[in-house]
């Protein structure tokens, strides 16, 4: 029965849908820190909230989040002027990293099936840093998801449904101008 | 309500009732100890337990390689460090913690420091984020029945540089042993008795509605609930009743399995914030702000609320009680036991009678809106919420 078990395992690990998936999960892992990094980078000029809380951060602070041990990763340093992407490659070490215990729980959390609350209440990451400071970013997050997921998502992932500042469309064209004018490079 | 996904832990040995001391030292000889550090405090010296222990242990065939007894009120980083040094320069092999939170959290920097080799344990703060490292056997011998620290995953240290409280959440932290005696708590006035009780009620309670809940945790936030309804007023009405002392440590034990699983929620988020502004101790905070929370978290909560009548005020008043009123009638069941209290021992209800001043509240919201409990507290509250909140139970 073991060997069974194993064998199942194994042919699992080597199965190719099962690895598509996997590479599939990780490309939209990989789309969906883009577009929330870009999300918050303009909601700090667009949203009230996110800009009081995001004004709140220390000056050079790091945020990370990390999904799984070979998915995607995003990490942003506060600045006079609100966030700036930098490099996994940085050698500036994260203040606060939400780093997912698999690429799987990252999934659902990104693609807005479950809330970072939710998350936290899952075990899906392990937090390291000031838990204090973590708060103030899942709040950010939160808000970014009012604006990037539609109603009948965020009805289900958010504690309360806030009214939105500017319509979602407006957020989303201002997303794709910061791509074009290169917003959202990253730096060393 | 089954969860779709959770984890639970409990890995330390409860040794539970009368001599239970007496066992100490067979219990740390099968954990492979030969060369025990007792840590404790100034206050619990003076008060016999210290020497309870000793000489419990003593008696039965093991030494202490050294006793450290100077732990402040509110541990820091620089405390836990010095211990440390205190730790390796006498060559001890493990840890006993005598005493309230701030001896067992101290012990658990101590953990920290040791079996991992960091010079730094600031690195380590947040959640889920410490590895195993050598291992350190320790025991926690609580001194109040309250904090449920001898049972918990969670250690607060302050970083006296920063001036911040580092906030350590990680299963390694959760003792091997915890020695539950009724002599360690008989000399507990009524109201230390009475406000330890109050803060282990609301770890129950916020254990059995937290978003982390699940059905390991409920089990054991039942239990303890069911032993404060049953115990707590017997504890601080008569200091000497050993059967009630010993139902409340357990129950405080219980409570902290719980709430280390399924974690605290909006009123130990106000309360951190009401200790770090007012100075309010955490058991008072507790007391005056659980009714209120939960009258604001009503409307999301009533059906948990109703569940928890039966554990609360018992089977009697759980049958009588229409199924409509139940989640209502589980707030009151709280009041009225707060009143009792108050009457009995002057237990504060209200917080101007803890020194808090209105002007206060706004720095109170933000701190407690900023607090690692409000994720997974189950209703949405926001600064202005908390502001509603404070101002209901001032």
């Amino acid at each position: 029965m073991r060997k069974l078990l194993l064998m199942k395992n194994r042919m699992l690990l080597h199965d190719p849908v099962y690895r598509l998936c996997r590479q599939g999960k990780i490309l939209v892992e990989t789309v969906i820190l883009y577009v929330l990094y870009a999300g918050i980078y303009q909601l700090y000029c667009l949203d009230t909230d996110v800009r009081e809380e995001i004004s709140g951060w220390r000056l050079g602070r790091v945020y990370g989040l990390k999904c799984g041990a070979d998915g995607p990763e995003l990490y942003f340093m506060k600045t006079k002027n609100g966030i700036r992407r930098i490099s996994s490659k940085s050698r500036r070490r994260p203040d606060v990293c939400f780093r997912f215990k698999s690429v799987d729980q990252a999934f659902q959390v990104v693609t807005g099936q479950i809330s970072v609350a939710d998350a936290y209440a899952r075990h899906a990451f392990a937090l390291a840093g000031d838990i204090g400071h973590a708060m103030s970013f899942a709040r950010v997050v939160d808000r970014t998801e009012l604006y990037l997921f539609p109603t009948v998502m965020t009805r289900r992932i958010l504690k309360r449904l806030d009214k939105r500042q500017v319509p979602m469309v407006y957020v989303y064209l201002r997303i794709l101008a910061g791509m074009f004018t290169g917003a959202y490079r990253t730096e060393l | 309500m089954f969860p779709d996904f959770y984890e639970f832990q409990h890995n330390t040995k409860i040794v539970s009732g009368r001599y239970s001391l007496e066992n100490l030292a067979a219990e740390l000889r099968q954990l492979g100890v030969k060369k025990p550090l007792l840590l404790s405090d100034e206050g619990l010296v003076a008060a016999g337990i210290v020497r309870l222990v000793t000489d419990a242990v003593e008696n039965n065939g093991m030494k202490w390689e050294a006793v450290y007894t100077d732990i402040p009120r509110d541990s820091s980083l620089d405390v836990v460090n010095k211990i440390a040094a205190f730790y390796q320069e006498k060559g001890c092999d493990a840890l006993v913690a005598v005493g309230g939170g701030s001896v067992i959290d101290t012990a658990k920097g101590m953990k920290m420091v040791l079996s991992l080799n960091v010079k730094d344990i600031r690195q380590l703060a947040g959640c889920e984020c410490i590895r195993r490292g050598r291992r350190i056997p320790f025991a926690a011998i609580p001194t109040t029945s309250g904090t449920g620290s001898e049972s918990t995953l969670v250690a607060v240290i302050r970083d006296e540089l920063r001036r911040q409280k580092l906030e350590y959440i990680s299963y390694e932290l959760q003792p091997d042993l915890a020695v539950l005696d009724p002599r360690t708590t008989i000399t507990l006035p009524p109201l230390i008795t009475a406000t330890t009780g109050m803060d282990a009620l609301c770890h129950a309670v916020e254990a059995f509605t937290c978003m982390q809940k699940n059905p390991v945790s409920d089990a054991y936030a039942a239990a303890s609930m069911n032993l404060i309804r049953e115990n707590l007023i017997k504890a601080v009405k008569n200091g000497q009743d050993e059967k009630a002392r010993l139902a409340m440590a357990n129950a405080s034990m219980l409570a902290g399995a719980a709430f280390s699983n399924s974690m605290v929620g909006l009123v130990h988020a106000i309360g951190h914030a009401l200790g770090s502004v007012c100075m309010v101790p955490h058991g008072h905070a507790m007391t005056i702000l659980l009714p209120y929370v939960m009258m604001y978290q009503y409307p999301k909560l009533h059906p948990l609320y109703a569940e928890m009548l039966v554990y609360l005020a018992g089977p009697d008043v759980y049958a009588a009680t229409p199924e409509e009123k139940r989640g209502k009638e589980a707030i009151r069941t709280i009041m009225i036991m707060k009143r009792k209290l108050h009457k009995i021992c002057y237990l504060p209800e209200k917080l101007r009678e803890v020194g808090v001043t209105r002007a206060d509240f706004e720095q109170i919201a933000q701190l407690a809106v900023d607090d690692g409990a409000m994720i997974v507290n189950p209703a949405a509250a926001d600064k202005q919420d908390i502001l509603k909140i404070l101002e209901k139970a001032y």
